[in-house]
């Protein structure tokens, strides 16, 4: 057995890789080495298929009640169609309530089937697919919107106060420290009693809102290592301007770890919205999300178990789909990482040592 | 290196099987599978108090365990009615209907879980907590000041403390009280005294913490009588001493932060119900009961394997609620866990691993018509349900309420929890109420109904039992909102309704429905749901209003707050002096059918006034473990714990 | 350095001046105190509305009210803090004093064991990077860090409470589970054993016929309803332990570190009698501490005796190693009052709870009948929190160490010929943990009030559980407590991971 981390092959991947990346800029490497991450690769498109998957089949519906920009998907029924609710007889003879008529086995001579409720449907008769799509639809609208407002605030208001340091630093993570004192679950509930169903959108927005100092305290504290590097050093006085330093120089180095949080933020967004709705918070009524579903088939278990397992796989789903995209991403993004050798490498590298 | 970590893992194979057959351990028989005693009741709300009557401390599982502590002259069953406990004692009218006496006479041989004696003497503290002119005149204070009395007491302002006269009337033997009422107390039965181990308080008031000698007790109880009725004769001293009650009787029986162990507090536990309070766990928010056994005051507990001691454990969770009945973590659950949480009860229950109960409880939800301010204030409503229109005005409540989808609320919101749901038809009463048959009868919501539109006689019924029937109401109401706005149809909805309604979840569900079966008859409904809603309810600017009321008694004259012209709830200026003539009527000393068709009438009244309609009771469902017997629910307090005498497992 | 402690405490009161201020304002307009009062069909309902009018002093706007609550919490500078009365009367101080201990239990073994196997399965992770246990460990933690709390303690109560307890009925594990745990924990165990393929599926298929045994003979013992090691187990385990202790520590040739390690774990078994007559209604929680601190000093002085060299490293070994012993002793005594608990009318065979901190179990004074129950409520919470907070660790601890495993120092430890343990254990690790302070810290800060739905879904009352019922019945005093307190914590943890961090780290400057 060759041990990938004898120096032996280190140096050879090594030689290697600079063979590979000479006269790439950072951008073509990044995508060069994010497409190389299999898990990465499989889930960007797992979570593409998702994405399109829920969009085509619920439809695009935005706007508000008054001017609503609506184009139908492909599924039929809607989160508001009702219709009776089907029973039927288990094999083993238990009564099922709204049984899910989705048949992926193709050898029982129905074939592939998607039926009237692939997803079954509620106890009062809501077609289950219909709410599951509209529930992802609205729960990837949430991470996007938190991770994007969160992401961005994170990062510039960790990036300024590390670099800066002193009074800027200061007065931003103090403020910073403000903001995380105040429970999310508070601003949950006042969002809820005072501004009423605003809708998904706004309510993430007011999530992204309070949803960045963690990324914030991660940056900060990156900087303030990196800001202390020789190439920081080298980059002022060659006279680089502030901006240009941290732009150009820190944040592709800080770079890992803003991925990293960035996914953690994203994949923790649909948790965060998840546990508001458990505490009634959440999206409100008649909307869904995963999370109001989640929390409200959560003791279906037994009776129906499809309305508690749903929702769970999408968003399972999607979170751990971000996740790897995020550790491709993380992995792409950090100069100094070195990939997995392959078998074809090794001989590359023996056939580099032997000359 | 391979042969040597395989050869190893073997070898620890090995060794670990020799090592297993050589084991060591105690084995120890088990223990005789004798017959559970142990009833754990799953809580939602967490136990704080022994005292219901601190009206901060009034909730449902506080009214549980003070039921199971302690008994009195009556209880409610599940139907609910209010029933006599002869085995405390009896009670009855001695005098006429409007000087109004009634007197209270316990039974003999009982007592209280220390062996003291239970007499009339321990019903005089009743009087204490309810009556501000007693508060006032023994120097505990003005109730309802700002200083409040020296008894923190939710029992002052009500019909005891408008009308009594005097102090109650102690009898020579000291068995029994009277009641001297200034007129007819509809409630009288109600409102009458309950028993307090007073010797308890006055021991306690002394500084004491163990319990006393027979004798000691005895000489308290005096001690109590005497500063009962010295206070109130200016004595200050007295005066002192029932104060320093007061402030025990307020704060002592209060746990909600700190554990209790009666064994370092016996005095707090004395009591005459057929369980005591052992501990409280305020870590755990657990309580244990265990049996009283010198429990002579009700219905003696079940002969063959009584539940011994009751536990309640919190868990405010719904699902887990679920998942701890049928882990046996708990044995008794009352809640509304969900439609889902119900339909996993269901099928637990149709295997036959738990017992269920479908219900209701006495919370109901009722959709209320402005017709214009609340008393006390000026009357400038000008919505379009105002009285002020006459005939408009009727016609737009009635078009509303036509419209208005009771059929739909109740097979959305109620259907999934309890399949034999119904729409409630009463205002005044509930199902399982002795009235509640009359008062349909004649209150104008089951019946056929009619009414004239343009020399045309159209045919309705409240009571909707399809969505065709709702459709044809819906037709009637559009017709009548034509009348006045010919243009209207579901499209275009001249009537603005301003809607307001709480932000409880099932409510908010509903707006969609609610919108859009008002739109078919011309009314377009804007939704204010607030979570601030109650103190808005006397706000003119909601045309209509959705809410609950919560019953927690069944009496004749319960309902008077809401409809009389001057009642303290009636909040949207309904007024009617031929219904305020019926609803003194029920005020007066009447028999059980003449009730029923004063209620009726009343009601009736209200329906042709087209200012309210009652929805639906709140679900409400009890499930317990197979092995426990007995449970019957009902929707008033104490709920599932009313017939504990009648659980065995 | 003073001086800016004393400016960021001093900040910090400011920071939690406005917070406070904002959140008692926010939550004053959020809701209605009295409406519950207003479904009330009570005769006395003005009295009764007067009487909490003024008992919560709803007469005063807020912000005023505000002022009136901050004046009793700056009773703290001249001895009288007052948190003011929760709306059932009592001292909201009073309530959150009897809520954290709860909650302390709660969080505190969850974290700890989430942390130190976040971070070791993070480290292996990145030695072995790109290996097959770093794919599937990569890709647990991701799930788990994906799923609902209440979602997966649904899952887990259904499973490990209540599938559980059925079985344990008849105790008898039944032939699908006899095939498919061993071939699914033999997985596991192949994994972290690693290797190429041929030597994964050798030490895949004698782990899966190993526990395939082991299953069918702890079933013919009737072993799980009746469960106990005994003398012998308990020596065979420790003894294993200890060898593990001091292979990781000084290398797995290093015969006088074992021998070390194997003299404690017998010294152990020696002790194993002696321990067993201790009567359980002696014990508390403190003697058994106690008996803990004895043994590992006990450990540390029979190690040192073996000392040529490196003593101090030889006094971790036997500490660490007389301190795993301690715990198989404990599991053994747990594991011989398991029956006589399980069978005891309260548990009623039922022992694993889905709810509930513990039982009230009067008829018992016996100390490990109570450590037994306290262990069994924790059981699945703990696992409930780990599997979802680890997930973190694992990642920071993995790219955390990647990162530094490529820097220069390493490769210069690594061409001075120190082996690849050294290299690890010595060098990368310390300097890889720096970052992770800073998340620790910061975690540890929010755990006091972060557990609200884990703590309301297994019905513990703790800080979480009381917040949430302040935040539904607008009991504004409570909710300030706890957001008082939370808050003060998480301001003084952000202080305290930046001192960490500055301490650890001497590139960072400190200051002005």
């Amino acid at each position: 057995m060759t041990d990938n981390n004898s120096p032996a092959t280190n140096a050879a991947g090594t030689s290697i890789e600079m063979k590979e990346t000479a006269g790439l800029s950072q951008g073509q490497l990044v995508r060069k080495r994010f497409f190389r991450h299999r898990a990465a690769n499989i889930s960007l498109a797992y979570l593409g298929l998702i994405i399109l998957f829920v969009f085509t089949a619920g439809g695009i519906h935005l706007g508000n009640k008054d001017m609503p920009i609506t184009v139908p998907g492909w599924w039929h029924l809607t989160i508001n169609d009702m219709s009776e609710v089907a029973i039927s007889h288990s094999d083993s003879g238990q009564l099922l309530i709204g049984a899910p008529t989705l048949d992926l086995n193709p050898f029982d001579g129905n074939g592939v089937s998607l039926g009237a409720h692939p997803f079954g449907q509620d106890t009062i008769g809501h077609d289950y697919f219909a709410l599951v799509i509209r529930g992802a639809q609205q729960s990837i609208m949430v991470m996007l919107v938190v991770g994007l407002i969160g992401g961005l605030m994170g990062t510039i208001i960790g990036a300024i106060s590390g670099y800066f340091r002193g009074a800027t630093d200061s007065i931003l993570m103090r403020f910073t420290d403000l903001i995380i004192t105040i429970p999310t679950v508070i601003i949950g509930s006042v969002i809820g009693a005072r501004l009423g169903n605003l809708g998904v959108f706004p309510l993430a927005l007011f999530l992204g809102l309070f949803a960045w100092t963690g990324l914030a305290r991660l940056v900060r504290g990156e900087f303030l290592t990196l800001r202390e590097r020789e190439f920081v050093d080298a980059a002022r006085v060659a006279g680089a301007s502030a901006g240009r330093i941290i732009f150009k120089h820190i944040l592709p180095n800080a770079m890992g770890v803003i991925i990293v949080s960035v996914t953690l933020l994203l994949s923790g967004a649909i948790l965060l919205e998840t546990a508001l709705s458990y505490v009634g918070f959440g999206v409100q009524s008649p909307d869904v999300s995963l999370g109001t579903l989640i929390s409200q088939y959560q003791d279906s278990f037994q009776a129906s178990p499809w309305l508690f397992w749903w929702p769970g796989f999408f968003i399972i789903s999607i979170a751990l789909s971000v996740n790897f995209i995020g550790d491709g991403l993380r992995d792409a993004f950090d100069p100094r990482q070195k990939r997995k050798l392959s078998r074809k490498d090794l001989v590359q590298a023996k056939q580099i040592e032997k000359n | 290196m391979k042969a040597t970590r395989v050869s190893r893992a073997l070898a620890l194979t090995a060794a670990t099987a020799l090592a297993l057959t050589g084991l060591a351990t105690v084995a120890i028989a088990p223990a005789d599978a004798a017959a559970k005693s142990t009833l754990i009741i799953g809580d939602g709300l967490g136990w704080s108090s022994l005292n219901t009557a601190n009206p901060d401390e009034n909730s449902a599982v506080n009214a549980d365990v003070a039921y199971l502590t302690s008994q009195g002259f009556w209880y409610y069953d599940s139907a609910p009615k209010l029933t006599r406990n002869t085995y405390f004692g009896t009670y009855d009218i001695v005098k006429g209907t409007k000087d109004f006496e009634v007197k209270y006479v316990v039974k003999a041989g009982q007592t209280w879980s220390d062996g003291t004696p239970i007499d009339a003497v321990d019903l005089l503290l009743s009087h204490v907590i309810s009556s501000s002119g007693y508060s006032v005149k023994a120097g505990l204070g003005d109730p309802s000041s700002e200083a409040g009395s020296a008894f923190y007491s939710g029992g002052y302002g009500g019909s005891y403390d408008h009308s009594i006269v005097g102090n109650p009337t102690l009898s020579a033997d000291h068995m029994s009280v009277t009641l001297h009422y200034s007129k007819f107390q509809p409630d009288w039965e109600v409102q009458g005294p309950g028993a307090s181990p007073v010797h308890t308080l006055e021991a306690m008031a002394d500084g004491k913490t163990a319990l006393q000698s027979a004798a000691a007790n005895k000489a308290y109880k005096a001690k109590f009588l005497a500063d009962f009725t010295n206070a109130y004769k200016g004595d200050k001293a007295a005066q002192t001493r029932l104060a320093a009650i007061g402030k025990i009787w307020t704060n002592d029986y209060n746990f909600d932060s700190a554990a209790y162990d009666s064994a370092a507090k016996p005095l707090i536990a004395v009591s005459n119900g057929a369980y005591l309070l052992k501990s409280y766990n305020n870590s755990t928010q657990t309580v244990t009961l265990t049996q009283n056994p010198k429990y002579t005051s009700g219905h003696p507990l079940s002969k063959v394997n009584p539940v011994k001691t009751i536990v309640f454990k919190y868990v405010q969770d719904g699902t887990a609620s679920v998942q701890a009945l049928q882990n046996g973590d708990i044995n008794l659950y009352q809640g509304a866990p969900g439609a889902a949480g119900y339909s996993t009860l269901q099928s637990l229950a149709s295997n036959k691993s738990i017992g269920l109960l479908g219900g209701t409880s006495g919370t109901y939800e009722h959709i209320d018509l402005r017709t214009g301010n609340g008393p006390g204030t000026t009357d400038d409503y000008n919505g379009p349900f105002a009285s002020s229109h006459g005939q408009k005005g009727k016609d737009l409540r009635l078009a509303f309420l036509l419209a208005f989808p009771r059929y739909a609320t109740m097979t959305n919101q109620l259907k999934p929890f309890n399949s034999k749901a119904t729409l409630l038809n009463s205002n005044f009463t509930l199902p399982g109420s002795v009235y509640y048959k009359s008062v349909t009868a004649k209150n104008g919501i089951t019946t056929a109904q009619s009414v004239t539109i343009g020399g045309k006689k159209y045919s309705y019924n409240f009571n909707v039992t399809s969505d065709a029937q709702q459709t044809a109401n819906e037709a009637i109401a559009l017709k009548l909102v034509q009348k006045y706005y010919p243009t209207a149809s579901a499209t275009n909805t001249p009537v603005k309704i301003n809607l307001l309604r709480s932000g409880r979840q099932m409510r908010v569900e509903n707006n969609a429905v609610i919108v859009q079966h008002e739109a078919n008859a011309g009314f377009e409904v804007s939704n204010a749901t607030t979570a601030n809603w109650s103190n808005r309810l006397s706000e003119n600017q909601f045309d209509a209003e959705e809410f609950a009321w919560v019953l927690n008694s069944v009496t004749q004259d319960g309902s008077n707050a809401n409809y009389l012209s001057d009642g303290a709830n009636n909040h949207t200026g309904w007024y009617d002096t031929a219904l305020d003539n019926i609803l003194h009527k029920l005020e007066n000393k009447a028999t059980p059918a003449q009730i029923g068709t004063l209620m009726g009438q009343a009601e009736n009244l209200i329906t042709q006034n087209a200012w309210t309609l009652p929805i639906y009771q709140w679900p409400q469902v009890t499930a317990f473990s197979k092995g426990l017997v007995g449970v019957k629910a009902t929707p008033i307090s104490p709920t599932y714990a009313w017939n504990y005498w009648e659980w065995h497992f | 350095m003073l001086a800016f402690i004393g400016r960021r405490i001093a900040i910090s009161f400011l920071i939690l001046f406005g917070s406070s201020f904002l959140v008692y304002n926010m939550e004053a307009i959020a809701g209605d105190p009295l409406a519950s009062l207003a479904e009330s069909s009570a005769r006395n309902k003005a009295y009764l509305i007067s009487r909490l009018t003024a008992q919560l002093q709803l007469d005063v706007p807020p912000p005023a009210r505000y002022f009136i609550w901050l004046k009793g919490v700056l009773g703290v500078f001249v001895g009288d803090l007052d948190f003011g009365k929760t709306r059932q009367g009592g001292a909201v101080l009073e309530l959150i004093g009897s809520a954290v201990p709860v909650t302390l239990r709660l969080v505190t073994a969850a974290t700890v064991l989430a942390i130190i196997l976040g971070i070791s399965i993070g480290v292996l992770s990145a030695i072995r990077q790109y290996s097959r246990l770093d794919y599937s460990m990569t890709f647990v933690s991701f799930l788990f860090f994906s799923l609902p709390v209440f979602w997966i303690a649904v899952l887990l109560k259904q499973y490990f409470a209540i599938g559980f307890n059925d079985f344990l009925a008849d105790g008898q594990v039944t032939t699908p589970f006899m095939i498919v745990i061993p071939l699914a924990l033999g997985l596991i165990i192949a994994g972290f054993i690693g290797g190429e393929r041929k030597r994964f599926w050798i030490s895949y298929g004698s782990a899966a016929v190993g526990l395939f045994a082991l299953i069918n003979l702890l079933n013919l013992m009737n072993w799980f309803q009746n469960p106990g090691l005994g003398i012998v187990l308990v020596f065979l385990f420790s003894a294993g332990a200890g060898i593990v202790v001091a292979g990781l520590t000084m290398g797995f040739d290093h015969k006088i570190a074992r021998n070390a390690a194997l003299s404690v774990a017998a010294l152990g078994a020696v002790l194993y009698v002696p321990f067993n007559m201790i009567p359980g209604h002696w014990l508390n929680l403190g003697l058994l501490a106690l008996l803990g601190v004895i043994a590992v000093v006990v450990g540390v002085f029979t190690a040192g005796f073996w000392a040529k060299e490196d003593r101090s490293a030889l006094r971790r070994i036997g500490g660490l190693t007389a301190f795993i012993t301690g715990l198989f002793l404990i599991v053994d005594k747990l594991m011989q009052v398991w029956n006589p608990y399980v069978n005891s009318d309260a548990i009623s065979g039922r022992p694993v709870p889905t709810i509930s901190a513990a039982n009230d179990l009067m008829d018992s004074h016996n100390y490990w009948w109570q450590l037994l129950d306290v262990l069994l409520h924790l059981l699945l919470p703990t696992l409930g929190i780990m599997l979802i907070s680890f997930a973190g660790y694992v990642r920071y601890a993995r790219s955390s160490l990647l990162e530094v495993m490529n820097m220069d120092y390493i490769r210069t430890a690594r061409a001075k010929g120190l082996t690849e343990r050294t290299v690890v254990v010595r060098h990368a690790l310390r300097n890889a943990m720096i970052p992770l302070t800073t998340l620790i810290a910061f975690d540890l800060s929010g755990l006091i009030g972060g557990a609200f739905i884990t703590e309301s879904i297994y019905g513990w009352k703790g800080m979480g559980t009381i917040f949430l019922q302040a935040v539904s019945s607008q009991d504004l005093n409570l909710l300030m407590g706890v957001f008082f307190l939370t808050s003060f914590l998480a301001v003084m943890g952000n202080l305290l991971a930046d001192l960490a961090y500055s301490a650890l780290d001497p590139r960072i400057r400190m200051g002005k």
